[in-house]
């Protein structure tokens, strides 16, 4: 039996939001360290497909995020399950919509949350490779792939590939792998840098 | 004991005290709605469901999974995946008799929650286990089969407006009861659109399904 519990599903979660999120809005990462704060607002619309063994064909949500630096995310799925996640001058909150409305998913601990805010700063300030959790790889100009250095991280994500856009600051899809049978892609769409986002964006549903 | 924690607390003891409802007998046949009904309570060969699952927990917590479940009646296998909405795997087992867990994220990792959600999928999708020992009406009119394994009692009830309920009792204690609409799933699916299971045991939960895909089985693919 395959067990993993060094890391709570409340972050493991949101260290899967991270990943997604370190796609490092640039195709150099020395440029986004000469420059880290020339993109400061990212919108886009995504597409998750979720590749399962058992599956004939991927199950498929759609949704769309919202980043401003230095620590505001909106993160929605629209289908199947409507669920936005927000984090906002250090308040994170999880709402999804269930059989009877709107509600709080109190599965999100605010504590595992705090931890993992602060990850997540360091992978949204392109600063892959000072992080403890993940060695980093250039496999092409267009190409990066993260692999884990801790075994209880490598249990639940064996690697992350991002393929980033010719367009700088622009990613084009990102791949994570758990394991032979299951892998999810990301695939971004529309994605716009640097445009006004209005705050109410970060706080309410 | 929390505020809402001592009502379910309440509550469950209270229903898990019923026992088995009587059974008015049915003369003559069951109506051929019955017979149409019947059938698709329990689905036939090799079947792949996604479900968007809300579970009410016991004390009052909520969590919202995906589940994918991979069923196969002439096998009598499931392959059971939960993730979260992120999809990310925190839960991945098969049983066919025996319990595999090929997968486990704290706190999914303990053998008795393997045991206790295949227990569940099996009331869900598998015709009960032992021998049909009575059938006819409810009080309320709705046909009724009922199975006898052993300790265990497991009542079929279909209702006029074409929903249908699933009670599985021990020891004569009603233990879990799940109600299937009679709405259709997405795409033309013929299974119920949403599912609910209630457990009548000390930590009592609910769960509520949403029927998101439903994949034929490959033969007929």
């Amino acid at each position: 039996m395959k067990t993993v519990s060094t890391y709570s599903p409340a972050r493991i979660i949101l260290l899967f939001i991270a990943l997604v999120l370190c796609i490092g809005w640039t195709n150099a990462w020395e440029e986004m360290m000469e420059d880290p704060d020339a993109v400061t607002c990212v919108k886009a619309d995504f597409i998750q497909e979720k590749h399962l063994k058992l599956l004939s064909r991927p199950l498929i949500s759609k949704g769309v995020f919202f980043f401003q630096s230095p620590g505001s995310l909106r993160w929605e799925y629209q289908t199947p399950v409507r669920s936005v996640l927000l984090m906002h001058k250090g308040k994170v909150e999880r709402y999804i919509e269930g059989s009877r409305g709107v509600v709080r998913d109190s599965g999100v601990k605010l504590q595992a949350m705090q931890v993992v805010l602060q990850e997540i700063s360091q992978f949204l300030s392109g600063n892959f490779q000072d992080n403890p959790n993940f060695k980093a790889e250039v496999i092409s100009d267009f190409k990066v792939s993260l692999v884990p250095e801790d075994p209880a991280m490598e249990k639940i994500i064996q690697r992350i590939e991002l393929f980033l856009s010719e367009t700088p600051g622009v990613i084009d899809e990102v791949k994570i792998f758990e394991s032979r049978d299951s892998y999810t892609r990301l695939i971004f769409e529309n994605t716009r840098l640097n445009e006004t986002i209005e705050e109410r964006i970060f706080q309410e549903m | 004991m929390n505020r809402i924690a001592l009502p379910i607390l309440m509550a469950v003891f209270l229903v898990s005290c019923s026992g088995p409802p009587k059974i008015r007998p049915l003369i003559g046949q069951f109506p051929s709605q019955f017979a149409k009904t019947y059938p698709l309570v329990f689905p036939e060969g090799d079947r792949r469901f996604v479900h968007a699952i809300e579970a009410d927990l016991y004390g009052g917590e909520k969590a919202f999974m995906m589940g994918v479940t991979h069923i196969d009646s002439e096998k009598n296998k499931i392959h059971s995946i939960l993730m979260t909405i992120e999809g990310l795997v925190l839960f991945d087992a098969e049983s066919d008799g025996e319990i595999r867990i090929n997968r486990a994220v704290a706190p999914f990792d303990s053998e008795n929650f393997a045991g206790g959600l295949m227990g569940d999928v099996r009331l869900m999708f598998f015709r009960p286990e032992g021998d049909q020992v009575e059938s006819g009406l409810t009080e309320a009119g709705s046909w009724i089969r009922r199975f006898r394994n052993r300790e265990e009692t497991t009542d079929i009830v279909i209702h006029q407006d074409g929903s249908r309920t699933i009670r599985q009792y021990h020891r004569n204690r009603l233990r879990r009861s799940i109600h299937a609409g009679s709405d259709q799933g997405p795409g033309g699916a013929k299974f119920p659109e949403t599912l609910t299971l209630n457990a009548y045991i000390r930590s009592g939960y609910s769960l509520h399904l949403k029927l998101v895909e439903a994949e034929p089985a490959p033969a007929t693919r």
